[in-house]
């Protein structure tokens, strides 16, 4: 237990919370087995998300980049899960180096997501041995409401499930160039998720006999001891923790296995139907946009082509490299000079000045879904000239 | 019959290098033609611990020592008590700080100068083990109440590093405090608090406590680790083991059979009735070591009476 709390309990409080326990109650009305109240919010970027449960907030933040791998494992990508606790959040972290709480609250979250195999790190390799993709996932406390390890664990797999890394082609003659591509020419790709390993922490008081899930702060300030048991929604253990604290029947820490898995099974859900209706948003608002390199006419494509003897545009196929990796690069649409003026006012359209990137849209909101979301995809793509022309032809 | 003799010994030889080559080059494909025998490549079954033997008084200059075999994995624990003035929350408490070395005797993977990644791991267990299990009264460690107290620091040195640390680290650590022995102190003029040695000391100097004593030990946390391998649960894994085996399962249970601790660090995800058996493993395991100190503490007494 962590010995730098900012509220101390009195004796008289102490009491208060542990008789009310005792009699199935909890200082919040809730019901031992239950969860606060959970919201996700996703960012505008992908990969970033904030979770509120009850007063606790953390806000996840994953992103992606091209390193070498490790020397044993040349063909897997990386997942590195680093946490911050700002005073902000609560008055007893400080500033610089990392307390003990905050090494434990990212251990146990890096033991659920990485050590679980959570994240199929296979999937992230570009070139063996050379370039993998190593993902980094930012946890930042905002606001401890007690109970930190649920809700970074939940804004970590939040943050994972609406990330989405670069595509990137190896070509060059040596058949080890990497080229990124940009998120406009080609669509970037999720992570492979195999399991969603959800945490789910218990604290026990009086003696050990009585358990309730997701404590607040105060509960934690008066707990004699805590399990955080990792599972996924197909019951399966993927990490436990409890260091110390009261002794526990075995029959209790069974019970609270079953529990946790039950509530994992509902977490998984909402964090999934989260996601789903975060990422159909994110459809709807998304346009094709040509390639700035389609504009203007003195650029050059990027695939060199040939007129072959019929008339008809060929791509030239890069010549085949060493290794035998050869990448046909898709050739960007060409625009006709007489639709270059609709061009324009439909990219300016369709790219409104960007908001605040603090403004985070909820993922599962209906309001923001009408707001953002147009009648159909025709209307988003059509410009606005050619739609007030069409009214006035009307009246 | 000669040539005949030596050929066999020359082929049996081989077949020996054949095995060691194999065991080496595929150390999980040798592990599990075992497990489908339901044996491990050391002949124990696999809910089968290592024999364990507790040495106590180890180490003559400390006040409490003991060292521990479990298998080839070798621990040295040693208990040095300091007076010192107790802190304002716990005037009448005394406290303990626990350090846990591998030094580079103990594993080859181990190098010189730079600390082993393991060994602050296990120091914070066992520190959080034996401050929460109940084991120790810290008030018996308090010689005047907010002005002196004792300060015990328990080392405990890993001599040979063959799997299973935190097992045979805790297990040393527990004999350590059975054995020790609380020395006989005084008060001096200038109200500083010293130790006292000898008969002659007893009788010069007025005692803060009459007689050497030992401490009160209840409720005495024993852990087993078992590593998990598809659906075989190794109980006790060697270090062999624990390289190949990703996953395992660190238990403690106190006198009353009641999890003090449970750790299963990440690795692959395993079912709930794998769980409840290295639970019940643990509790089996318990009661072994319970009485293997047991006896060891009274061979000590009968020792020491004669």
């Amino acid at each position: 237990m962590d010995h730098h709390q900012r509220w101390h309990p009195t004796v008289n409080e102490r009491e208060f919370i542990e008789r009310a326990l005792q009699s199935d109650l909890r200082v919040d009305g809730r019901r031992p087995f239950d969860f606060r109240r959970l919201k996700i919010l996703f960012g505008r970027e992908d990969g970033s998300a904030e979770v509120q449960l009850g007063d606790t907030r953390v806000m996840g933040y994953a992103t992606a980049q091209l390193v070498q791998p490790y020397k044993d494992r040349p063909n897997e990508g990386t997942l590195a899960i680093f946490t911050e606790f700002s005073p902000m959040a609560d008055p007893a972290f400080e500033p610089g180096r990392p307390g003990e709480s905050a090494i434990e609250l990212g251990r146990v979250v890096d033991r659920g997501l990485r050590e679980s195999r959570a994240v199929d790190m296979e999937s992230l390799c570009v070139v063996a041995g050379k370039h993998v993709w190593s993902v980094r996932v930012d946890l930042h406390i905002l606001d401890n409401g007690g109970n930190l390890i649920d809700a970074a664990n939940i804004a970590a797999l939040a943050a994972l499930s609406t990330f989405r890394r670069p595509e990137c082609t190896v070509g060059g003659e040596d058949g080890q160039q990497v080229t990124v591509h940009d998120p406009e020419v080609r669509d970037p790709l999720p992570l492979t998720i195999h399991h969603l390993p959800i945490a789910v922490t218990f604290a026990y008081f009086g003696e050990g006999n009585i358990m309730v899930i997701d404590p607040t702060y105060k509960e934690e300030a008066v707990m004699g001891g805590r399990m955080t048991a990792t599972i996924n929604s197909n019951g399966d253990v993927c990490s436990i923790q409890k260091a110390g604290g009261e002794g526990v029947m075995s029959s209790v820490i069974m019970q609270c296995l079953r529990i946790a898995s039950v509530k994992a099974a509902d977490i998984t859900s909402k964090i999934k139907n989260e996601v789903n209706s975060y990422t159909s948003a994110k459809a709807l608002q998304k346009v094709k946009r040509l390639p700035a390199s389609a504009l203007k006419k003195d650029n050059a494509p990027d695939v060199a082509m040939k007129e072959s003897s019929d008339g008809a545009l060929e791509t030239q196929s890069t010549k085949p490299s060493s290794d035998g990796q050869q990448i046909n690069k898709e050739p960007p649409s060409v625009v006709e000079d007489n639709k270059q003026e609709d061009v324009e006012p439909m990219l300016s359209e369709c790219n409104p000045e960007p908001q605040s990137e603090s403004r985070l849209t909820a993922g599962g909101s209906d309001e923001t879904q009408e707001a953002i979301s147009p009648k159909s995809l025709k209307d988003a793509v059509k410009p606005k000239h050619k739609i007030k022309k069409k009214q006035h032809s009307k009246s | 019959m000669a040539a005949e003799a030596q050929a066999t010994a020359a082929g049996g030889l081989a077949g020996e290098m054949e095995v060691e080559a194999y065991r080496r080059l595929f150390p999980l494909a040798f592990l599990e033609r075992h497990l489908r025998e339901s044996v491990r490549p050391d002949a124990r079954r696999p809910a089968e611990a290592r024999p364990t033997t507790v040495a106590l008084a180890a180490v003559s200059s400390a006040h409490g020592s003991a060292l521990v075999r479990l298998g080839d994995t070798a621990m040295l624990a040693s208990i040095k008590l300091e007076v010192m003035s107790p802190s304002g929350e716990a005037p009448d408490e005394g406290s303990i700080a626990v350090e846990f070395h591998m030094p580079p005797i103990c594993s080859p993977l181990v190098r010189p100068g730079r600390p082993a990644e393991v060994a602050p791991v296990i120091s914070k267990n066992l520190e959080d083990i034996l401050m929460s299990s109940g084991m120790l009264n810290l008030k018996e460690l308090c010689l005047i109440s907010g002005k002196a107290s004792w300060l015990a620091y328990l080392d405990v040195y890993c001599l040979n590093a063959d799997g299973s640390l935190f097992d045979a680290a805790l297990i040393s650590a527990v004999a350590a405090f059975t054995h020790l022995e609380i020395p006989l102190v005084s008060v001096g003029d200038d109200g500083r608090v010293f130790t006292v040695g000898g008969n002659e000391g007893k009788a010069k100097y007025e005692l803060v406590n009459r007689e050497k004593r030992k401490l009160t030990i209840t409720n005495v946390p024993f852990s087993l680790t078992c590593a998990l391998h598809k659906d075989n649960v190794l109980a006790d894994p060697t270090a062999e083991e624990e390289s190949i085996i990703e996953t395992s399962v660190t238990i403690v249970l106190d006198s009353s059979d009641q999890i003090v601790s449970i750790q299963k660090p990440g690795g692959a995800v395993t079912s709930m009735t794998t769980i409840k058996e290295c639970i019940s493993l643990a509790k089996d395991r318990r009661r072994k070591l319970r009485e293997i100190l047991m006896d060891n503490v009274e061979a000590m007494e009968v020792d020491q009476t004669d």
